[in-house]
């Protein structure tokens, strides 16, 4: 972990560097907690349309909308010091890419046949072939965000 | 290139004034030009005669189909005005038919305190103008003050003005038009679901007489509509097919803040729910503010009822929840109010924040005033919602149980057995794929052996995948868990065995073929019924077998939540190489593969008691969102009315045991 920068870097006139500070991790947990919250609540949204509380569904729907607004924040100040997933920085399009290629190899190749295999050896068949389903999208995902890498090169 | 070549003036731009609008863009003004389209323009000149009904001056309708591919509306109304318009001094019915947004429903009320019409439904706010526009030939014709009087245009324009051709005593409009085939190239008009239409509007109005003259043929065929029990008639018509919970639809009508609200509805033993809401008329087939009044009121009187009764827990706060007390619920529900919004131009979902108290108000008290004096049918409904709340969990305990017992790879049959027994009822109905001519027909043509083939049909059901071998084969033997499937099977197959599928009561070496559908993605294991079957199989006999399946890696995991939802006993989702791999791993060889499609009606499929009615709504939402990467590869289709068709993929494999 990097040196922690103090208050007289800043009375300097020299701005610390975010990377390995507890500022960081902070960003990065608030990041994965309001992208979270963003997706839950949408989810909690549709079931509360179906259960007839309409405007129960409508606030969960503009917080799930806040929340994932709250995450563009939290990723503005990530942007250099690298994106939660894989920690590597992002900005423009073509290194965005880069970090979604890395994102989408991990998942499809690495984590979750892995998942899968976990999923099978405790005896759930059933969320093992959910995780297989989900990693041959992974794979098709790879291959559509390699050629757009192409594309924007 | 001089400049006057690329001049660019206030010439050149061009106004779309009235109906060349219409004609250049004429699905932004009926929604297509295909069958949908066409028929809109019906409906536009059937709405204007309904909204005449609904202010008191009219009591039948009339709509011809002629051979010609035209189509003529009567009513006997009061007529279009013919006098000359105050502003514009043409005649009053000129304007009408030839400008965009002109009629009798856009005024405010007149000085002396009566509108034209208090309340009308209209579709897109085009008006009968857009019908002209769109029409080769339209041809009005009026009865109103003594005379008759006629017009006619084509494609728009008038070819003839407007003339007394003579006296009557009668008032009333009919108006024949023909969809102009250069706009609405090729299309037919889908008489079915114009009939179902024109039933509906019957229902909707009391008293109204609603005809359908098809006069395509040699001789004119009439259907006449009249139901003087409204909207409980409609309600009785929708529950003819299933059984109904309480004898009668209970009927509810009633006033709040100017919102006249009309409700009939009956429960059923089906699962699945139909509510149909109308505002003004006008079918709103995504829901809206009104229906969401009806689900609240619906579940608070239910609530109440049920923690009245002391069937709740109270000390665990128990609730039913809205989908639980919708089930098998069959309602029909019109709302009369003025000024309604909707969410866009098609008017399927209501806005009107008011329409959901007032809805609220009317049947919360209507109905726990019917309940009181109904004690017996109001407890079979109450009990109809605890159950389904009962049933939801019960069918999570059961994947729940499975999931266990998988653990050392054992699995209960009781499971399978509750799952699949309880349905056999209604078997062959619960969905298309069962008795799929396509689907049987592929797997027969895969045998290639000889006829007097010894054959197995695996997890047989009711008997119709062996069934359809033969002919070909000799001796068809079944095998299934279910003592209902079994009594079933035995009527289509020479024996059918009781027995499961991962220890198959039958020798090594005793069948020329085995068949089986549908069954490997419900086994945690599949692997295992694919060894006994090719332990069962003779060297050098033949294994076909059949399997929904994803289109790819774009849908496969929206297909698998679709599937879990139905179903809780899913645990595989089985892709077209899975199988291929299936068959190869357990020592199979010149495997060969046939894709077809066949389209299932998915609320037919999900109407299960082992679907729970969250499931279902989650379900329908999950084709409504499809995500674009599922919509290019997976073909489905929404209908008008919500409901779903989806176009499902199959394999059909063979493969063989080497000879020895």
């Amino acid at each position: 972990m990097a040196t922690p920068p103090s208050h007289r870097d800043a009375a300097k006139g020299r701005l610390p560097t975010l990377k390995g500070t507890l500022t960081h991790s902070h960003l990065r947990d608030a990041f994965a907690l309001d992208a979270g919250a963003a997706s839950l609540y949408g989810y909690f949204a549709r079931i509360a349309e179906i259960e007839g509380y309409p405007e129960v569904a409508t606030t969960l729907r503009e917080l799930a909308e806040q929340k994932a607004m709250f995450a563009d924040g939290h990723l503005d100040f990530l942007k250099k010091a690298g994106e939660p997933l894989t920690g590597r920085s992002i900005g423009e399009t073509v290194r965005n890419l880069e970090a979604a290629v890395l994102i989408e190899e991990q998942d499809a190749v690495d984590r979750l046949p892995g998942h899968a295999r976990t999923a099978h050896a405790e005896g759930f068949p059933d969320i093992a072939s959910w995780f297989e389903s989900v990693a041959l999208a992974r794979h098709h995902h790879l291959a559509r965000l390699q050629a757009a890498k192409e594309d924007a090169r | 290139m001089t400049p006057a070549s690329t001049g660019y003036s206030a010439a050149d731009i061009t106004v779309l004034t009235g109906l060349e609008a219409v004609r250049q863009r004429p699905a932004m003004y009926v929604g297509s030009t295909g069958p949908s389209g066409a028929l809109h323009l019906v409906y536009e000149l059937v709405q204007n005669s309904v909204d005449e009904a609904m202010a008191g001056h009219c009591s039948r309708i009339s709509v011809t189909v002629h051979a010609d591919g035209g189509v003529s509306v009567s009513d006997d109304g009061r007529g279009i005005p013919v006098g000359p318009h105050p502003t514009d001094g043409r005649p009053a019915i000129e304007v009408v038919l030839t400008t965009l947004h002109a009629g009798g429903k856009f005024g405010p009320q007149r000085p002396d305190g009566v509108a034209a019409y208090g309340i009308a439904g209209g579709l897109h706010g085009v008006g009968v103008s857009c019908v002209n526009a769109l029409s080769d030939h339209f041809e009005v014709e009026v009865h109103r003050d003594g005379a008759v009087h006629h017009l006619s245009f084509l494609r728009g324009e008038e070819a003839s003005p407007l003339t007394r051709t003579g006296d009557t005593t009668s008032t009333g409009t009919t108006i024949r038009f023909r969809p102009d085939p250069t706009i609405f190239e090729g299309v037919t008009l889908d008489i079915r679901t114009l009939r179902r239409r024109l039933q509906e509007q019957a229902f909707l109005h009391a008293g109204l007489t609603v005809e359908l003259v098809d006069a395509r043929g040699r001789s004119a065929t009439t259907e006449t509509f009249r139901y003087d029990g409204g909207i409980s008639g409609f309600v009785g018509h929708l529950v003819a097919e299933r059984t109904p919970l309480h004898p009668q639809p209970i009927a509810i009508s009633g006033e709040h803040g100017g919102h006249h609200v009309d409700l009939a509805l009956q429960w059923t033993t089906a699962y699945a729910e139909e509510t149909l809401a109308y505002v003004n008329a006008i079918f709103t087939s995504q829901g809206g503010s009104h229906v969401e009044g009806l689900r609240a009121a619906l579940t608070r009187v239910i609530n109440q009822r049920a923690r009245a009764e002391g069937l709740l827990h109270d000390d665990a706060d128990e609730q039913i929840a809205g989908y639980d007390v919708r089930e098998g619920l069959v309602a029909v529900l019109s709302l009369k109010m003025r000024e309604p919004e909707y969410e866009g131009q098609t008017k399927s979902t209501l806005t009107s924040t008011s329409a959901t108290g007032a809805v609220e108000a009317v049947v919360e008290g209507a109905l726990t005033t019917w309940m009181d004096a109904n004690p017996t049918a109001a407890a079979a409904i109450v009990g109809k919602a605890l159950e389904a709340s009962r049933a939801r969990a019960a069918a999570r305990r059961a994947s729940e149980r499975a999931r266990y017992q998988s653990i050392d790879q054992v699995v209960s049959k009781e499971v399978y057995k509750q799952q699949f027994g309880i349905r056999s009822k209604n078997w062959h109905q619960s969905a298309a794929w069962i008795t799929d001519d396509g689907i049987l027909s592929t797997q027969a043509d895969m045998w290639d052996g000889p006829d007097d083939a010894k054959v197995l049909d695996v997890c047989c059901g009711s008997g119709v995948v062996g069934n359809a071998f033969r002919g070909k084969v000799g001796h068809i033997t079944g095998l299934d868990l279910t003592p209902e499937m079994i009594a079933m099977a035995e009527t289509r197959l020479d024996i059918v065995k009781q027995g499961d599928v991962y220890e198959m009561p039958f020798e090594s070496n005793q069948f020329d073929l085995v068949c089986n559908r549908e069954v490997l993605h419900l086994l945690p294991r599949p692997d295992i019924p694919v060894a006994q079957i090719f332990r069962v199989l003779k060297p050098g006999g033949t294994f076909i077998v059949s399997q929904l399946v994803p289109y790819g890696p774009e849908d496969a995991p929206w297909f698998f939540r679709i599937v879990k939802k139905k179903q809780p006993l899913f645990f595989n989702n089985l892709m077209a190489e899975d199988m291929v791999k299936l068959l190869e791993d357990a020592g199979f060889v010149d495997i060969v593969m046939q894709d077809l499609v066949c389209w299932e009606d998915i609320d037919v499929w999900i109407d299960t008691w082992e679907t729970p009615n969250l499931h279902r709504h989650e379900i329908r939402q999950l084709y409504y969102d499809a995500p674009a990467e599922v919509r290019r590869v997976h073909p489905f289709e929404i209908r008008p009315d919500g409901g779903i068709l989806d176009q499902w993929r199959w394999v059909v494999l063979r493969g063989r045991k080497p000879s020895a």
